[in-house]
């Protein structure tokens, strides 16, 4: 009997449950496919330290999810809340008939129930399916190829969402069952007919608010800029914190300040239903600025966990191919006591270099005592300091051969270049100095290396020396081979190109080298690209997933919050556009008005949270400059693309279901 | 007199096969320009929905309701919202006016929303305020004044555009005795020094004593008209009660 009752509940409000359906059977979806990571067929085709990679990813997803299910559940808590005051009238109804409040709360038990039996079928059914699809994204990051799809579904997974998400009901029906005891009957009768009482503040001090937030946040934003994203330090602390009471100002104050903006243009003001809305606008971002602020400050979790977590990935990963230009650069430390070419050095001790290497080139760096700063402008100095704690400008300039020049573009299948004797030519492969270095090809800038003046003509070039885990070539200045007679290098080094198969050539290159080590009893290290690739693709995987995972769980429980706060608000809206609808407006200007209310909603939050974003990223982009070049153009492309897919579904959503309980209220009205 | 309002023998049923109900069964009146007219009738006597059908809001199953020149039963939906903006005004039981607009805003939406230059609203607006004796709670907002002052207010708004025909349902159903006359009398107002034709649904007699003729309807027919022609208010209300007793025991319902 309550069972029938409860599903003629369902279905008759399949439109209110709608948004709850949705984002529950999103979160199922997501917790199963991040949890299932472990699991997922990529798994046979992975190396023994890629594998330990994706444990350790799978155990810190386990983490994230703890925290993830707080972040669901609080969503699901708020939207029942929602829900039950939507049906106020109809919960009083059963009461008067006669129903106890026990049996009450059980018809919702039993709805909540199917509801989310329902999401957690559709959810895990969806989830299964896109785990397949991530499996080909994790063998895509990890460079290996799936030997055969499997189609695999992790019931270890499974457990786990029905364990997270069967607790997280647990305390749903226990507060729905308190939220029913509490309220009396005469309350849910006349639901309807309580209006919010508004709390209008001065419209004038909304302005001088508003331009106080803006000032506030200004501050904050030139702190994070001036300081870089450096955690725990006061300046960091300071922006945070006027950042957040900057946001909460600026939407305690943004409708009052747009009315009295906009009430001055009398034309515009007085049109159509402009006023209408703004009115409307300000009645409620009174009582809405706090889930505002809440809302914005999770799309810049958003976006910045999206942003800076997948440009991480990147920054930390590289890009193999370029970042690691050779199959193989063995670096050997502290080498003052040897020849002057390490190569030749190895062959002499009978190590079979040329067995495994079709090509193989020293390349050494000198110290010919000049400094940076007797080259770089202080600015690049300056930048250069925020990475290290040694004295940038003290620094010796790294000076490269010629020849080995050469013989490294000849490696890199790259044009050979030439150099007159008064000539020198920059390499780079960091973005902190590059305007810099165009700066001084462009004015000749001279340079004095053991007194004989140089001038440089030749356009900079961006190249990779040597095999490293990012780009790491800051500034090396190329010179004529003649300065280079009878000194000694500074650092040493030879790059390899295998002539035998990658796997084979890194045994065999990691046999030589620790062989070397032992002979000579000096420091060395062996990178090859293919370890290059493994490492890069477990960060970049690491990395990109918990963003994704994050980002995602953010974006959908702000959007399903302020989804759910906008069709309640339209419920409550009914009576104000039927008679609208009275009074002559057209059905077309009733739906403009709906959505532009809507889109101001959706909007504002994104709005402010964008620009925190730009602020926020380029703050952290600043900070890694002197790393790493950041090309953060297809982050950007791909948190556009999640923002648009998920935030605008659910505006659409709530916008067509708006539009429904508004006009769905009208016809009936007119049938009773 | 050229005429306002033409109904010619409407019907109105409701539900389908199963069950009939039929609203209004057959009426038929006419309003001249300048007439104040009261529609009285018991619970359930349909006229309601004979102001429904009027105000456009609601469609006869059959017959024709002329206002002006223009027959509204055979206006498409777009049509009918521009006819009702043009040539209706409203005024409600519960005032409906917009909690969130001020009482000036209140006034001006119908202007806004046909696009009337804001420079002439303002002026519209201050003029028809002194008339009814708002002007001082024009900026308040509708929960900062009294019911007396919210339903003149919608006065205003009805009559901002200067409709054919004003359509009046219950409009002192929510008032007390003194805020009632007070609107009674910026009826007069609007009826006398604007020219407004108003169709008025009431079951106070008292109220209806305002008006200059009166349809009493039961069972979804025209049952008794009564013009109050020379009489005084007075006189006419007493007229009235006659009929109201006439109409049928249940006096509970139109007093």
């Amino acid at each position: 009997m309550y069972f029938k009752i409860a599903l003629g509940n369902v279905r008759r409000s399949i439109r209110d449950y709608g948004v709850y359906f949705l984002t529950l059977t999103f979160g199922v979806c997501l917790f199963y496919v991040f949890n299932s990571i472990q699991s997922q067929s990529v798994m046979l085709a992975l190396s023994q330290s890629q594998a330990k990679m994706l444990v350790l990813l799978n155990n810190l997803m386990q983490i994230f999810s703890v925290f993830v299910c707080i972040v669901l559940g609080f969503l699901i808590v708020y939207a029942n809340n929602f829900l039950i005051r939507r049906r106020k009238k109809e919960l009083g109804l059963y009461l008067v008939m006669g129903m106890n409040k026990g049996t009450v709360a059980r018809i919702l038990m039993i709805e909540t129930v199917m509801i989310g039996l329902l999401a957690f079928a559709v959810g895990l059914g969806l989830g299964i399916l896109v785990s397949q699809a991530l499996t080909v994204v994790t063998a895509n990051l990890f460079m290996v190829q799936l030997k055969a799809f499997e189609f695999i579904v992790s019931l270890k997974a499974i457990l786990l969402s029905a364990l997270f998400f069967g607790g997280l009901y647990l305390i749903v029906l226990i507060f729905n069952s308190v939220v029913v005891s509490r309220y009396k009957l005469i309350d849910l009768l006349q639901g309807d007919r309580h209006n919010e009482t508004l709390k209008l503040h001065s419209i004038g001090l909304s302005v001088v608010l508003f331009i106080a937030s803006l000032i506030i946040l200004g501050c904050a934003y030139a702190l994070i800029l001036d300081n870089g994203f450096v955690m725990f330090t006061l300046e960091f602390t300071a922006s945070i914190v006027l950042g957040s009471i900057g946001t909460f100002l600026f939407f305690f104050s943004l409708s009052g300040f747009l009315l009295k903006f906009v009430q001055s243009r009398k034309s515009f003001y007085y049109r159509n239903l402009n006023m209408f809305i703004l009115r409307q606008l300000n009645s409620r971002i009174n009582s809405a600025f706090v889930s505002m602020t809440v809302i914005c400050i999770m799309l810049l979790l958003t976006i910045g966990a999206l942003c800076t977590g997948l440009s991480f990935g990147q920054v930390l990963a590289g890009d193999v191919e370029k970042t690691s230009p050779y199959d193989a650069t063995v670096y050997v430390y502290d080498t003052q006591t040897l020849g002057f070419s390490l190569s030749q050095d190895y062959r002499e001790r009978g190590l079979d270099l040329d067995g495994l290497a079709r090509e193989a080139a020293d390349l050494d760096l000198y110290d010919l005592a000049v400094k940076i700063k007797d080259f770089s402008s202080p600015e690049v100095i300056a930048t250069m300091q925020n990475s290290t704690s040694h004295d940038v400008g003290e620094m010796a300039i790294d000076f490269l051969p010629l020849s080995q020049l050469n013989a490294a573009l000849t490696m890199q299948s790259k044009p050979q270049v030439t150099l007159a004797e008064n000539e020198y030519l920059i390499t780079y492969s960091m973005n902190a100095a590059e305007s810099d270095i165009f700066k001084a090809v462009k004015e000749h800038r001279e340079l004095t290396v053991d007194g004989r003046t140089l001038t440089v003509s030749q356009p900079a070039m961006f190249l990779q020396l040597q095999n490293f885990s990012a780009y790491g070539n800051f500034l090396t200045i190329v010179l004529p081979d003649s300065f280079f007679v009878n000194k000694i290098p500074a650092s040493q080094s030879f790059n390899v190109n295998y002539k035998v198969s990658a796997e084979e050539g890194d045994v065999l290159l990691n046999e030589m080298a620790k062989t070397y080590g032992k002979q000579t009893g000096l420091a060395y290290n062996a990178v090859t690209r293919g370890e290059m690739f493994e490492a890069s693709g477990g960060m970049k995987l690491i990395l990109s997933y918990i963003a994704v995972y994050l980002g995602l769980v953010f974006l959908i429980a702000s959007a399903a919050i302020l989804a759910l706060q906008q069709l309640s608000e339209s419920a409550d809206n009914v009576e104000r556009y039927a008679l609208l609808r009275k009074i002559g407006v057209e059905e077309k200007m009733i739906r403009r008005s709906l959505f532009t209310q809507i889109a101001i909603y959706f909007l504002f939050p994104l709005a402010l949270a964008i620009v925190h974003s730009i602020v926020g990223v380029s703050a952290v982009i600043q900070s890694l400059v002197a790393l790493v070049k950041i090309d953060i153009g297809s982050q950007v492309l791909l948190v556009g693309g999640f923002l648009a897919l998920i935030y605008g579904g659910y505006f659409l959503i709530t916008y067509s279901s708006s539009l429904s309980v508004i006009r769905d209220r009208a016809q009936s009205r007119r049938l009773e | 007199m050229e005429t306002i309002l033409q109904v010619k023998q409407i019907e109105k049923i409701y539900g389908n096969k199963g069950s009939i109900t039929r609203a209004i069964e057959d009426i038929s009146f006419e309003v001249k320009k300048g007439e104040f007219v009261g529609i009285m009738g018991p619970s359930g006597s349909g006229k309601t929905t004979l102001l429904n059908c009027i105000s456009t809001i609601d469609t006869v199953t059959s017959g024709h309701i002329l206002i002006g020149k223009d027959d509204i039963t055979k206006m498409k939906s777009s049509q009918l919202s521009k006819f009702r903006r043009e040539q209706l005004g409203f005024i409600f039981q519960d005032f409906n006016l917009l909690d969130t607009l001020t009482a000036y805003e209140n006034i001006a939406l119908p202007l806004t929303i046909q696009r009337v230059n804001p420079k002439k609203i303002d002026s519209r607006i201050k003029k028809l305020s002194v008339q009814l004796g708002i002007e001082e709670v024009l900026k308040k907002y509708p929960y900062q004044m009294s019911g007396g002052q919210q339903q003149r207010v919608a006065c205003a708004r009805a009559m901002i555009c200067h409709p054919s025909l004003i359509l009046a349902d219950e409009p002192t159903g929510a008032l007390d005795s003194k805020a009632s006359r007070m609107l009674l009398n910026s009826f007069e107002v609007l009826n006398k020094s604007l020219e407004a034709t108003i169709l008025m649904v009431t079951h106070d007699a008292f109220t209806a004593s305002f008006a200059h003729r009166i349809l009493f309807i039961k069972d979804g027919r025209i049952f008794n008209e009564l013009v109050r022609g020379g009489d005084d208010r007075k006189t006419f209300f007493n007229r009235i009660i006659e009929v109201v007793s006439l109409l049928g025991g249940d006096t509970n319902n139109v007093l």
